[in-house]
Parts: structure tokens; C-alpha cells; sequence
């Protein structure tokens, strides 16, 4: 076995942000799941770190932009610094929008030396992406996971010499190896640094944590962290598709990533092989090769080779007339360029992976064929007082169903206070939609509500914009008033929320907003 | 003789039918189970729910739709999600298709059925002509799927369903003249229908119980008063369903 390969790493520092277009000196982050995955330079030194909760960061930096993530454009956008870095050597491989590898060994030949070349692609990537000026992390060592620390750790300048790889990785904490639970045992047993760990003879390693725990072991050592058993592929495992009429409309490219990731998922299936590393190309009307290689840690499944294959072609599809393809595309291909037997991977305790969610994949991307890559939608949770708030509905083919199906879909993170008792209404209208409404007491006068949330009257009559006559009240409950963002006058909202039950036997939510009531849901 | 006898049962073996009749059929679990023929539901059929359809549908959904099998709901926008997933249905196992082009709803509920068990639909009136609601039965018969169709005011499906299940309200408990809140309700469950139906059978449920999924009502439990509705309760006349009618929810 040859040593780990020099690598070069480029990295991105908050990329989810900078991707979305802001200068790093706006306080903007992003969020996720209600905690900060990235924010600005500037919204850092007002305190804002990743991972706090979102609340937190707004009080530290009140002035700061709350995005949501759009992993679609961060990929996109990054084809801007892979087009660049792929000046150096068309071996670029990507992993994450973010960062991207190359090997040194031609490149740094070429420009003289490991630093010359290290300040040539910093200079380059700052002059191609302003916002990224004097942020961009790049980093040389032996293998990709140490050029990927060093890009993080080190001051532009310096890199690690060949053979200085596992003195540089050895003080490094154990967090850097990303894997939370194999960590979490490791600091139990009173290992904190890299070093540490990789001093533990590779046999014991293997017998209390196996594969997994070989393979940081083997990061940890500053070895490649390619498997041994990694290999070139017998040729007949690529697949290609002619496109024609050629395709130059990103939702037309999606389409076919789509289709032609799932015939190589089932190639390598029957094979017997999972992929390690991708090789994307394709080919314009005007003779135009593109190329572009994926990375997975682990190995990629159906879903991640679609989201990836789809990520380059819009990539390519949208970057600036520069380096856009002159035509649209031609001819796709995907050669998996590094594999590994298939070990099968670890099913979730609910099942995961399993044929019926593979299924389920493909009929949604039927129907969205049908009917529009919207049209099939998933529920996630959101959190909220009332009924519509509590879904949101995502794009099932934006999502990988495989890996969603694994698990239930995580609990809601607040308890919301406030919220309606269960049992929940079973048709629910969003406040577009919802039907204007008036409760009316036994006067025929519009029931009002106070401050304090007291009726102004006892709701005697419902009636409703395309009801044909109006019901009795036989039984109501609240008004329950409820005062959401009161401290931001463009949001804050007075809601009170009533339950009535008709003559007729049927139950409904009305609620008054804004001096007028609606029909918000049907108990049915 | 035993050469006979082996050759009786080779030929037996080949003659049986592929799939025995009893084996296309669905578990029900849970309180409906009683109330279904033989406490099971056949693939390939088309079942009608009426009454407090959302419910009923979702309550029946989540009775079959188990393991890992997947659940397709198609023309409900306004379909409760939380409602949905107290009734016991798995939500990280739910596809939504909230409208649907008239002419497209054969071939979007064929691309369902492939992978989902059952499909849920609410299709607009005259959304649905009855050559494509045939030609969805017969997908349906043929992947072992079970179509429910729900009747939510101004939703029509053109074919008669050979299973029907009509949820009657008879009470709600909890709420009173301002105070309480809305925490069950027992409704009347009527069963009609082929396979093994043709008898209606009924039976009482709280339909949702407190926690929003379907229980069987204890006899003592049983309302009597019909309270706070006097005198018996009216059963969902098909004219209610139009009166009530909310602006059709998209």
C-alpha cells in the first residue's frame, strides 16, 4: 500500500451563507432545525456561534438576517470556485458544497511547489468569488481528511510538510472526526486528542468498534482514508444516456440525473458494489466535455447519487456565461471511478433502506414527471399554535425518502404553549383559504372579544360564507386568546380561537383575527 | 400406492391456485377489526367513507397501513396532518398530491399504487370519469392496493365502493355552554357492502378518543341522553353534506 495521496483541500468557511449572496460583513446566518448551522464574520463577533439556538443568536445580534438553508443553491454557487480550482488539474473531486480536493502531485510541479501552488489557488478562488476574499481556507497534506483539517487550522502561509501528517493531527481533538457517538465513547474512556486514540493498537480498535472504528482509527493515524479494498471498477458499471432534445433547463437536467441515478444504483446493485466516488460527465451540442467527480465518506446510496448528480448539472447550468456550457447537454454519464464491495449498510431500528421507500422514490418522481416536480409533497413538522402552522409540506423530490422513511419524523422542539388540546381537527384550512365566517349571539350581534378574552356575549348562531343557512350553537368552548410576536409590530398577530358544536352534530374552530371571524377547521 | 398417492399430490400442488384468495388480503388491527368481515380487509377493493369521513379514513388508514408500507393521499389539501398523525399514521411514510388535473388522475393514482398500500382520494365532483375510475379499480386489483375515497362535501367518486363504512356523530363529550373543550366523540359505525357484508353490521367507537385515534366505547359508557343533542341523533342526510359545505377545500 502507497502512502496517503498529498492533497490539496479548498474550503469554504459559511458557505450556507455566502452561498445566498451576502457579503461576509452583513450579519446574516442560516438555520436550521432552529440552530444556527453558519453565520457571517460579522454576526460572529457579535457572539452568534453555530449550533446555537436561534433565539440566543437574535439576542446577541439583533440586527442579523435569519435565512432558512438552500442546500440546491449552495451547490450551485460553488460550481463558480470548483470552475476555477479545476484550472489547476481536472481532478477535482467534490464532497460537500464547500470543499473541494485535488491531488498536488502535478499541479504543484507545475507551479513550483506545494505553497506556490496553495497561494496561486487562494488567490485565484478570492478573484473569482469577491465575498470569499481572504476567508477561503486552503490546505496541504497527506490525504484528503488531513488537508481538510489543515485548510480549517491553519494560517495561510504555512502547510504540512510531507511525513509531519500524524504530528499535525495528533493534538487535534477527537470532535473533528465527526462521528458524535463513536466520540462519545472514546471521551469515556479518557481519550481527547487524535493522538491518543491513534496510539491504541489497530487489532483492539478493530474488535470493540469495528468498521467504523477502523476507519477513524486510520484518520486518526493520518493514513488514507480511502478503504483497502477501494478499487478502479470493470468499465461496464458506468451508464449514459442520450439527451435529446438537448437539455438546457435545470428542471429538465434534474429529470434526468434522476432516471439515470437510479439505473446506476441498480447496476450497482446486481453488482454488488457500493460507490465511493462518482465521476459525472457529459457532453454539449458543441463538443464541450464536463467533468466532475463526487466523494461520499461512506458510501453513496440511491438518493445521494441523484442529489448529487442533479447538483452538477445545475451547477453547470447556472454558473456565469463564463463558464457556462455554450450548449445544452448532449450526452450524460456516470462512471462510479472508486468502489468498494457492498457490505450492506446498517438498517435503522424502523427498517430503513427498505424496498418499500426505494418504491416509494420512484412513484413520486413519477407523478411529479406528471405533474410538476411540486406536486408530490411530503409533510415535516414546524411547530406552531395552530393547526396549519404545525406542517410545513417539502418537495418529495427534493427530499431522500429512503433515509426519511428510516426514522418518525423528530418531535416538535418547543411545547408551543397555547396550543389546541388534542384530538386535532382532521381538515384543516390555511389562512388563505379559509372561509370568512360570523358568530353571532342570541341578539344577532357579532360576538366580540376583549382583551382579557372574554366573549362579549355567549356565541349563540354560526354562520359562513357558503353555508346555506346558519347553525345553532349547542356547545362552545374558549375564546382562547392567543398574542404571538408582540414585540415586532409588522408580525405580531391577536388571534382568539373558538370551538362550537352545531345543531347538526358538527364541530368546528372559528376564530376571530382582525375584528372578523373565520372558519379555521372542521372537527370532522 | 405411494407413488399414487405422491403423483395425487404433485398434481394437487399444481393445480392450486397461485395466490389463495384468504392470502390477498390486508391485517386490520385495532378496534375496526371486529367490525370487518373476517376482521380483514381485501386487496384491490375500493372502500366508500362517509359520515365523519376524515376520521373514519384516517382511522382506517392507520388500522392497515402497517410495517413499512406506505400511504399516498390524493386530492386533500386541507387534509390535518397533526389530526393524521394522532390517528396512528406514520408521517415519514406519507406522499401528498393536493390537486390533480381532471384528466390525470387514472395515471397519477397508477404511479401511486406501485408503491403504497393504500390511497386515499377526494376527487372534485365529475373530476373522475368512470372509465378512469374502472381503469383504477382494476390497477388497484392487480397491485393489491386498497383505494379509500373519501366524502368530503362536494368530492364524488363515479363507481359505487364495494366496501362502505359510514361513520354516524352521535356526541361529543368535554365541551359544555363555554367551558371544557372538544375531547371525544362517539360516533356510530355502520359496515355495508360486498364481501361478506351484505348484512350491515354496526358499532359504537369514539371516534377520536382524547388522544385523537379510534376506541371501542365501554357499554357503560354508552351515551343514552344523546347530550347536548336532544332526541335521537340524525343520521348525515346527503343534503347536509352540501349545506355544510365550507368553500371546497383545495
Amino acid at each position: 500500500m502507497s502512502g496517503p495521496t498529498r492533497t490539496l483541500v479548498v474550503w469554504c468557511p459559511d458557505w450556507p451563507v455566502l452561498a445566498l449572496g451576502h457579503h461576509p460583513e452583513e450579519p446574516v446566518a442560516v438555520v436550521v432545525a432552529n440552530r444556527v448551522l453558519a453565520a457571517t464574520v460579522a454576526a460572529r463577533q457579535d457572539g452568534v456561534a453555530a449550533g446555537m439556538r436561534r433565539r440566543e443568536a437574535q439576542a446577541r445580534c439583533p440586527a442579523m438576517v435569519v435565512l432558512d438553508r438552500d442546500l440546491d443553491r449552495e451547490a450551485r454557487s460553488f460550481e463558480a470556485v470548483v470552475a476555477v480550482v479545476s484550472s489547476f488539474t481536472p481532478w477535482v473531486e467534490l464532497s460537500w458544497p464547500g470543499t473541494c480536493a485535488l491531488p498536488t502531485s502535478g499541479p504543484a510541479r507545475y507551479f513550483g511547489g506545494d505553497r506556490a501552488l496553495a497561494d496561486a489557488v487562494r488567490e485565484q478562488v478570492g478573484r473569482a468569488v469577491p465575498s470569499m476574499l481572504g476567508l477561503v481556507g486552503v490546505g496541504i497534506a497527506d490525504g484528503a481528511f488531513a488537508a481538510r483539517l489543515a485548510a480549517r487550522h491553519i494560517p495561510p502561509g504555512q502547510l504540512v510538510e510531507p511525513g509531519q501528517t500524524p504530528a499535525f493531527l495528533a493534538p487535534l481533538p477527537l470532535s473533528v472526526l465527526e462521528s458524535p457517538e463513536l466520540v462519545g465513547v472514546l471521551q469515556r474512556l479518557g481519550l481527547h486528542t487524535l493522538g491518543a486514540f491513534g496510539a491504541l493498537a489497530v487489532p483492539d480498535v478493530i474488535g470493540r468498534f469495528g468498521r467504523v472504528g477502523e476507519r477513524a482509527h486510520r484518520l486518526a493515524r493520518g493514513l488514507d482514508d480511502l478503504p483497502l479494498d477501494a478499487r478502479m471498477p470493470p468499465p461496464d458499471l458506468s451508464v449514459s444516456v442520450e439527451l435529446d432534445p438537448p437539455v438546457a433547463r435545470v428542471d429538465q437536467a434534474g429529470f434526468a440525473a434522476k432516471s439515470l441515478a437510479d439505473r446506476l444504483s441498480v447496476v450497482l446493485d446486481d453488482a454488488g458494489w457500493s460507490c465511493l466516488r462518482l465521476a459525472v460527465q457529459a457532453e454539449t451540442e458543441h463538443g464541450e466535455q464536463l467533468l466532475r467527480l463526487w466523494r461520499h465518506e461512506g458510501a453513496l446510496t440511491p438518493g445521494a447519487i441523484a442529489e448529487r448528480v442533479r447538483w452538477q448539472l445545475e451547477g453547470w447550468l447556472t454558473a456565469s456565461a463564463l463558464n457556462r456550457p455554450t450548449g445544452g447537454l448532449i450526452r450524460l454519464a456516470l462512471v462510479p471511478d472508486q468502489v468498494i464491495p457492498a457490505q450492506g449498510r446498517q438498517l435503522g431500528f424502523w427498517g430503513g433502506q427498505s424496498e418499500s421507500a426505494r418504491r416509494a422514490t420512484r412513484a413520486a418522481s413519477r407523478v411529479a414527471g406528471l405533474l410538476g416536480p411540486n406536486a408530490v409533497r411530503v409533510p415535516d413538522r414546524r411547530g406552531g399554535r395552530h393547526p396549519h402552522e404545525q406542517f410545513s409540506l417539502l418537495a418529495a423530490t427534493a427530499v431522500d425518502l429512503e433515509d426519511r422513511a428510516a426514522r418518525p419524523l423528530p418531535a416538535a422542539l418547543a411545547p408551543w404553549p397555547g396550543r389546541l388540546p388534542l384530538p386535532s381537527p382532521g381538515i384543516v384550512w390555511t389562512a388563505g383559504e379559509r372561509p370568512a365566517a360570523r358568530v353571532l349571539d342570541s341578539a344577532g350581534a357579532v360576538v366580540t372579544v376583549n382583551g382579557r378574552g372574554e366573549p362579549s356575549a355567549a356565541p349563540f348562531r354560526l354562520e359562513a360564507r357558503g353555508w346555506a343557512r346558519s347553525y345553532e350553537i349547542k356547545a362552545w368552548a374558549g375564546p382562547w386568546p392567543v398574542e404571538e410576536r408582540w414585540w415586532d409590530p409588522a408580525q405580531q398577530r391577536r388571534v382568539a380561537r373558538l370551538q362550537v358544536v352545531l345543531d347538526d352534530g358538527g364541530a368546528w374552530l372559528a376564530i376571530l383575527e382582525g375584528g372578523r371571524w373565520w372558519i379555521a377547521a372542521q372537527y370532522d | 400406492m405411494v407413488d399414487r398417492v405422491a403423483a395425487a399430490l404433485s398434481l394437487a400442488d399444481r393445480v392450486r391456485p397461485v395466490s389463495l384468495a384468504n392470502e390477498r388480503v390486508l391485517d386490520v388491527s385495532g378496534p375496526l377489526a371486529s367490525l370487518l368481515p373476517g376482521g380483514v380487509l381485501p386487496r384491490g377493493i375500493t372502500v366508500g367513507v362517509s359520515g365523519v369521513a376524515t376520521s373514519l379514513a384516517l382511522a382506517l388508514t392507520a388500522s392497515v397501513a402497517k410495517g413499512d408500507s406506505w400511504v399516498a393521499v390524493v386530492g386533500m389539501g386541507a387534509l390535518g396532518l397533526a389530526a393524521a398523525e394522532e390517528s396512528g399514521l406514520a408521517l415519514e411514510r406519507l406522499l401528498l398530491v393536493d390537486s390533480v388535473p381532471a384528466g390525470q388522475w387514472a395515471s397519477v393514482v397508477a404511479a401511486l399504487v406501485e408503491a403504497v398500500q393504500v390511497v386515499l382520494v377526494a376527487p372534485p365532483v365529475a373530476a373522475v370519469p368512470a372509465g378512469q375510475a374502472r381503469r383504477m379499480a382494476a390497477r388497484m386489483r392487480e397491485q393489491g392496493a386498497v383505494l379509500i375515497q373519501v366524502a368530503w362535501p362536494e368530492r364524488t367518486w363515479p363507481q359505487r365502493p364495494e366496501l362502505s363504512l359510514q361513520a354516524r356523530p352521535l356526541a361529543w363529550s368535554g365541551i359544555g355552554a363555554g367551558h371544557g373543550h372538544l375531547r371525544a366523540r362517539q360516533v356510530e359505525i355502520v359496515v355495508s357492502g360486498r364481501h361478506g357484508a351484505d348484512r350491515p353490521r354496526t358499532a359504537r367507537f369514539w371516534l377520536p378518543d382524547e388522544h385523537g385515534r379510534l376506541a371501542p366505547v365501554e357499554p357503560e359508557a354508552a351515551v343514552t341522553s344523546l347530550s347536548p343533542f336532544p332526541g335521537r341523533p340524525r343520521p348525515l342526510s346527503p343534503s347536509r353534506a352540501p349545506a355544510m359545505l365550507p368553500p371546497a377545500p383545495s
